[in-house]
């Protein structure tokens, strides 16, 4: 069973690093925007239209794109003095189980942002500059968020491995 | 159930899914959720767990905080705090004692163009150690100097732990940016001073080392400049009035990007790892303030806010007593949790109270920031030691943390400076208005 | 379901809650908020209280029409504005020289929502306590004046919706959008060269103190919508329903008016005690700007057509009743 689990890890783990790369170009797409946009108003009086929801939008996206490597590193703060005392399969077993719930909680989360984008959807909320609809940025939001659960739910079937393994 | 008693139940809750080792951001969001349901009911529960992760996230203010971590990592990844250290240690280093205030100098320069503690430590970590056990100073006074030089990250501006502070309160985030240069400059003068008395304690600490000429110290200044020049483009552009705080961020780190680029250092190994290291950072960061913002709605509705604002005015204290009681509780916290998770979890509550005490919340920014700062060098969660001790590996974690412990003292006495004379904090920020 | 949350389990006392943006010491909620909480208490002899959350403890300003929909909150209170594209006609009152006060802007804006089913739809799933303007929004300016629309020309402002970046971009402005809590600094140091907005924000951010030029004229409004949750307003009893009736709508919009028409008196008298320089525009020169405006309110027209929407009859009515009511 370990080898399909590990074949679908590689697969999701890949998905990760092709949205890190996206995040890693959307914040090179802001970093240059604003200065541009500053440059621009401060020599010639103009403005780049929608700088504003852009960058709130690239955000966004960015932030939730690298959501799902920023677990592949365990990188989420934890606080582990107590956990990181206990046996080496006890110490599994109860990562294993947290991750568990921080699977659910950010899959329930992932579903409700595509509610949210629904509910927004319907209400036909654009942005305020550019007039572009806000719902699919919401929706890809909501798919980088299943992504992330996913990077953690494989993450927590690795702490399982090991308390298998041991026993 | 009442909606205080779910209150007090969900603070309690918190801390045992920390203590379970449940990240901080997820452990945030179960909380707030659940209690919010209990009060509320759980589909309203729901729309807020739907909607907060977005609108936290979209907020264009947040949106330089990645920015400024981007800035520090691009100047880290290609080698400009490697030449900044052995520049200040050509002029310097020869004195007694002179590495670790070389490398003191050096955080403080790094926390400058740095918004990211994290980042100053691990940067100044990886140059100076190596450099000082070079010339055989002891590994206590070294780790010592590069967690106590971290520590000032937070308060030399840029600091997004200021600038958090000033989203979460409304107060002036130029003003806090600036408010953090004075009370930066007298730390390390403190932590100089430490250095000093230590030297004077243990003279083999510190041995001396050779001296560089005069014409080797003016060409290393060549590789400072990149410092200076980010510093005054991104902190001198919003005084000049080119461009806003917010937008700042993005200045330094469009400034550094070219700087690397220009100057060749930047390939494309070291330009993906200050991507990658930027964007988990901030992610991680994020995270946490959308728990933050669903645990701060369900502590709201709780009235646990209200309640305590009102009991702690019932108390027959005065406000500076009330004062030290909130710093000794934010000291504690320091211990246990990460500034950023403290700042969010807290802030709801402490604000209103401490500026209805009648104290400036800028000023109250900047002590609070240096209370919390204390926790990053002490057990059991003092992030830059484990920074510090990734670095060198050969000395037990507990020794660092004993080593480090006369700067732990030398924050505190700098807090309560900083207490008694408000006008440290203040001075810049009045003479800005 | 939501109705058990939004039927107030909140507390003992069966208070529903209120929740709105703006801070605590803010006139909209020392007087528009708590008036209405009063009042609404004193006609429901107790049996129907609020609690205020102010400053957006529950939710973003953007989120407050949603958080009463959805029940996170009983009632919200916000602008229209923030969520662009939700509210399309209401928006006609965004529109230049729709009105010459906070108090008509409000009375025109809830008699066009009494009048036309299409501006009830747009809040179908809330019942509206009240809707209301802000009084008329004036160009601020530091260093150069503006008296006609050509010296707009060139200059960089600080625009508050998609109405205004129109006809500052027809004018041959640059719109640009800003946090509030950023356009103080903006402005200081030459960021933008002015800003466009109703009066009592410029008290609200201290932006008093900067500016050098203050051009008079309807150039503007921003709306603002209080609106109850369906299962709330379903939970009170009909006799109470009834009393509270008497209260909501025109009652708390001209009330809203009156209190913002007050404030922007105030900021206009510390605008000029800090050195600023009104300009007041003679009819000549207002004809002139409702020419070059009128692009604007004719796209907005067309716009409204495009989508089904009857924006043309609208127009002239909420016109019609702005010079009614002067
Ligand atoms: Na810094
Ligand atoms: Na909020």
């Amino acid at each position: 069973m370990w080898q399909y689990i590990e074949k679908a890890e590689k697969v999701v783990t890949a998905l990760s690093k092709f949205f890190l790369i996206c995040a890693s170009i959307i914040i090179l797409f802001i970093m240059a925007l604003i200065p541009v946009d500053i440059l621009l108003r401060y020599f010639f009086s103009q403005s780049i239209t929608g700088t504003y929801e852009l960058v709130e939008m690239g955000t966004a996206l960015m932030i939730f794109f690298a959501l799902a490597m920023t677990h592949h590193y365990r990188e989420h703060i934890a606080i582990g003095f107590l956990v990181d005392r206990l046996s080496h399969r006890v110490r599994n077993f109860i990562e294993g189980s947290v991750e568990a719930v921080v699977f659910i909680v950010v899959i329930v989360m992932g579903y409700q942002l595509w509610e949210h984008a629904m509910r927004i959807m319907n209400r036909s909320i654009i942005t305020t500059d550019l007039g572009l609809p806000l719902y699919p940025f919401i929706i890809i939001v909501a798919g980088a968020t299943f992504i992330f659960a996913a990077k953690v739910l494989f993450n927590g079937l690795s702490h399982f491995r090991e308390v298998a393994q041991k026993s | 159930m009442s909606p205080e008693f779910i209150g007090i139940m969900g603070v309690v809750a918190l801390l045992l899914l920390f203590l379970f080792k449940f990240p901080v951001s997820i452990a945030l969001i179960i909380v707030g959720v659940t209690g919010f349901g209990l009060i509320r009911g759980f589909d309203t529960a729901m729309v807020q767990l739907g909607s907060m992760p977005f609108n936290t996230v979209s907020d264009y203010s947040l949106s330089v905080i990645p920015l400024f971590i981007l800035m520090g990592m691009f100047l880290s990844h290609s080698g400009f705090g490697q030449d900044l250290y052995q520049s200040v240690d050509k002029w310097i280093g020869h004195l007694k004692g002179g590495m670790a205030v070389t490398t003191i100098g050096t955080s403080s320069v790094f926390a400058a163009i740095s918004g990211s503690v994290n980042a100053t430590t691990a940067t100044v970590a990886r140059i100076s150690i190596p450099e000082m056990r070079r010339y055989n100073y002891s590994m206590s006074l070294s780790a010592a100097c590069v967690a106590a030089g971290g520590t000032l990250g937070p308060l030399i501006p840029p600091s997004v732990i200021l600038i958090l502070y000033g989203i979460l309160t409304m107060e002036d985030i130029g003003s806090l940016l600036i408010a953090g240069i004075i009370p930066g400059i007298v730390m390390m003068l403190i932590f100089i001073l430490v250095i000093y008395l230590w030297i004077a304690k243990y003279p083999d600490a510190a041995p001396p080392t050779s001296k560089s000429s005069w014409s080797d110290r003016f060409r290393s200044l060549k590789n400072v400049w990149p410092f200076i020049f980010l510093f005054i483009v991104s902190i001198g552009g919003i005084y000049l009035g080119i461009f806003t705080p917010t937008e700042a961020g993005s200045v330094g780190a469009f400034g550094s990007f070219l700087l690397a680029v220009l100057t060749r250092r930047l390939n494309w190994s070291a330009l993906g790892k200050a991507l990658s290291d930027t964007l988990r950072l901030s992610a991680m960061i994020f995270l946490i303030l959308i728990g933050a913002e669903l645990f701060s709605q369900f502590l709201s509705i709780s009235r646990i806010p209200t309640e305590l604002t009102s009991f702690v005015q019932q108390l027959d204290w005065s406000p500076i007593m009330i004062l030290a009681a909130i710093l000794l509780v934010y000291f504690l916290l320091g211990l246990f949790l990460e500034g950023i998770a403290i700042l969010v979890l807290t802030l709801p509550i402490v604000y209103p109270l401490i500026t209805s005490l009648g104290f400036d919340g800028l000023w109250f920014g900047v002590i609070m920031v240096m209370v919390v700062n204390i926790g990053l060098i002490t057990p059991p969660l003092g992030i830059s030691i484990y920074i510090i001790s990734g670095v060198v590996k050969d000395i037990p974690i507990e020794k660092i943390f004993k080593a480090v412990m006369p700067m732990v003292g030398a924050l505190i006495i700098g807090v309560i400076l900083f207490t008694l004379f408000p006008e440290i904090i203040m001075v810049l920020p009045d003479l800005m208005n | 379901d939501i109705t058990e949350g939004a039927s107030g389990t909140t507390n003992e006392n069966n208070e529903l809650i209120f929740s709105h943006f703006f801070p605590d010491n803010h006139i909209q909620e020392t007087e528009l908020v708590s008036g209405f909480i009063d009042e609404t208490e004193e006609a429901t002899e107790g049996r129907v209280t609020f609690s205020s959350y102010s400053g957006g403890q529950l939710a973003d300003p953007d989120g407050h029409y949603e958080a009463a929909a959805t029940g996170v909150a009983d009632a919200g209170f916000s602008v229209h504005s923030y969520t662009p594209g939700q509210f399309p006609l209401t928006s006609v009152m965004e529109l230049p020289f729709m009105s010459g006060s906070g108090t008509t802007g409000s009375e025109t804006l809830w008699q066009l929502y009494e009048e036309f089913p299409e501006i009830q739809d747009e809040y179908d799933d809330t019942v509206p306590l009240w809707l209301s303007t802000s009084e008329p929004g004036y160009i601020f300016t530091r260093d150069e004046p503006v008296e006609r629309p050509e010296d707009l020309e060139g200059m960089i402002i600080r625009s508050p919706s998609p109405e205004v970046n129109n006809w500052l971009e027809l004018m041959g402005a640059t719109p640009v959008s800003m946090p509030m809590a950023d356009t103080y600094q903006a402005l200081q140091q030459g960021v933008v060269d002015g800003t466009v907005g109703p009066p009592h924000t410029l008290v609200d951010y201290s932006l008093h103190e900067l500016v050098d030029y203050v051009t008079v004229g309807d150039f503007y409004f921003t709306t603002f919508f209080g609106v109850m949750n369906q299962d709330s307003w379903n939970s009170i009893d009909e006799e109470d329903q009834e009393a509270m009736k008497k209260i909501m709508g025109e009652e708390t919009a001209s009330t809203a008016g009156e209190i913002i028409d007050e404030r922007s008196d105030e900021a206009m008298e510390a605008a000029v005690e800090s050195g600023a320089e009104i300009i007041e525009l003679n009819d000549d020169q207002l004809e002139k700007w409702e020419e070059e405006m009128q692009p604007v309110i004719d796209d907005w027209i067309n716009r409204m057509e495009e989508e089904g929407l009857p924006g043309e009859e609208v127009y002239k009515r909420a016109e019609e009743l702005g010079d009614e009511q002067g």
